[in-house]
């Protein structure tokens, strides 16, 4: 049998074209905030999601993680339409690495809540900061930010507790 | 090639697509591994490793094969179903299967020779494991138990999951009832003489008692070097075969086996272990329908035969006792 009718191509195939019109829909959303995606570049990112999933050793149903991904960074104050497709591909190859490392503990949700959170504080829009983070890291910045509160280690809290 | 694209290939190999059937065929197929993975890692996670990806395709492939087996599915009708459907019927006939072998393998274990070889011993439990740990929804396709004692005629390893609990415990069973023919402290005696420790020892049980019976039914019939298969087929089984239950031989009885096979060759030895080996089963009242499953440990002690003959080590395959009378000859 023809190796054009693969597991593999069929599942490429229908990333890309499923995906594809979701993305664009996401634009509706990025353009209140000056960002939008242009066919192009959508073209580029769905082939950097299956670069990804590929590097990364992993499978994805459904549409993606990038317009999760798009919803929850286009209000950025760090994101300007001049880096938009290239932060949103560092994103998304970020966050499947981050799933691989999590080990599944972590859901789709919480991973992207720690990475926006940790994009729009300490790491002040450095794509290049956030993705060096160990799992450990991301989660213990990442949940911080949400609480300033919280701590791993109720240790280090000091004098608070 | 993954192994997730073997095992579509392997399915479809045996229903020879057409390439759009085959194209139409991973479409729907897609669609259910879909379907089968949100259920899996529910609306938490929209990805997952590949290797599990290829191991839940595995898994439906393996249930789909189930169905198309049970249900005798022409191509035509697997490419027309709802694929989903026959996923949730194949998921009823493991399940199906899954209690029928439980009662079987329950059977077998009440009725289990009682040689405490620690390998059969352990084995015949962890299989109870498997029963407890298999999930025929998600890993249909793999033995959640550890296989170690090792049977006569080995299961292909192309053969997964249920299926191939299926056939062990029916080969096992098989063996069991062979055994079974012959007086236990007989047995033990055999094991004792041809083990160093058969208690401990990695081995299968079945294979010595086998190999001497056949020996001994040999002698029984008073054979001749100059017997030709065609004498051996009118041999008289209902004489001289009081020695039958005697499984050591002695040393001159190996002589005279060894005289026996000199004069055969490969084929020729094989002819007369069957013919043996019918003639055996057919005093102990051994049911027929099982004497084929014999017939590959019979190939292999052929050759065992021929080449330890050659070298005039026969006693290394037929166990003899030096104080072993011989047998008498009517």
């Amino acid at each position: 049998m023809s190796n054009e009718f693969s597991m593999q191509n069929i599942r490429q195939q229908m990333l890309i074209e499923n995906a594809k019109q979701e993305i664009i829909a996401c634009n509706s959303i990025s353009e209140r905030y000056g960002l939008a995606l242009s066919e192009a570049e959508i073209k580029e990112l769905m082939e950097c999601r299956i670069t990804a999933l590929k590097n990364t050793g992993r499978v994805e149903f459904g549409n993606g993680i990038l317009p999760k991904l798009i919803y929850s960074f286009c209000d950025s104050p760090y994101m300007e339409q001049d880096n938009y497709s290239h932060i949103l591909a560092e994103l998304q190859d970020a966050f499947y690495n981050f799933k691989n490392d999590s080990e599944e503990q972590f859901s789709d949700d919480e991973i992207i809540e720690y990475m926006v959170n940790i994009f729009n504080g300490k790491a002040q829009g450095s794509v290049e900061y956030l993705t060096q983070l160990s799992i450990d890291s991301l989660y213990r910045y990442g949940s911080e930010s949400v609480n300033p509160f919280h701590t791993a280690n109720f240790e280090e809290a000091g004098d608070l507790f | 090639m993954s192994t997730c694209d073997n095992s579509t290939n392997n399915l479809t190999s045996v229903f020879q697509f057409t390439e759009e059937e085959y194209q139409h065929y991973l479409t729907k197929l897609w669609d259910l591994l879909t379907w089968q993975a949100k259920r899996k890692i529910g609306i938490d996670s929209s990805s997952m490793p590949s290797e599990q990806a290829d191991n839940l395709l595995e898994s439906i492939l393996y249930t789909l094969s189930i169905v198309c087996e049970e249900d005798n599915l022409s191509p035509q009708k697997m490419l027309e179903a709802d694929f989903h459907e026959l996923i949730r019927r194949g998921w009823a006939i493991l399940d199906c299967k899954r209690r029928e072998l439980y009662e079987r393998w329950n059977t077998l274990c009440q009725n289990a020779p009682n040689i405490p070889n620690v390998y059969y011993v352990t084995t015949l439990k962890n299989i109870q494991q498997f029963f407890q740990s298999y999930d025929l929804y998600y890993q249909a396709h793999e033995i959640p138990c550890s296989i170690d004692y090792p049977i006569l005629s080995p299961i292909s390893e192309e053969i997964k999951g249920i299926s191939y609990i299926e056939e062990y415990v029916m080969r096992v069973g098989i063996e069991n009832e062979f055994i079974h023919c012959f007086p236990l402290e007989n047995v033990l005696r055999l094991l004792n003489i041809a083990t160093e420790d058969y208690l401990e020892d990695y081995m299968n049980l079945c294979d010595f008692i086998l190999t001497n019976a056949i020996g001994r039914t040999l002698l029984n019939n008073s054979i001749d070097i100059t017997d030709t298969l065609d004498n051996m087929n009118t041999w008289d089984n209902t004489a001289a075969l009081d020695n039958t239950f005697s499984l050591v031989l002695s040393k001159p009885d190996i002589q005279k086996l060894s005289l026996f096979f000199s004069k055969r060759n490969r084929e020729e030895i094989l002819e007369s272990l069957l013919s043996a080996l019918e003639t055996l089963c057919r005093h102990l009242c051994y049911p027929e329908e099982n004497i084929p499953y014999f017939s590959e440990a019979l190939t292999s002690l052929s050759i065992r035969i021929e080449t330890a003959n050659n070298t005039e080590c026969l006693g290394n395959v037929f166990h003899y006792s030096a104080f072993q009378s011989p047998c008498k000859l009517q």
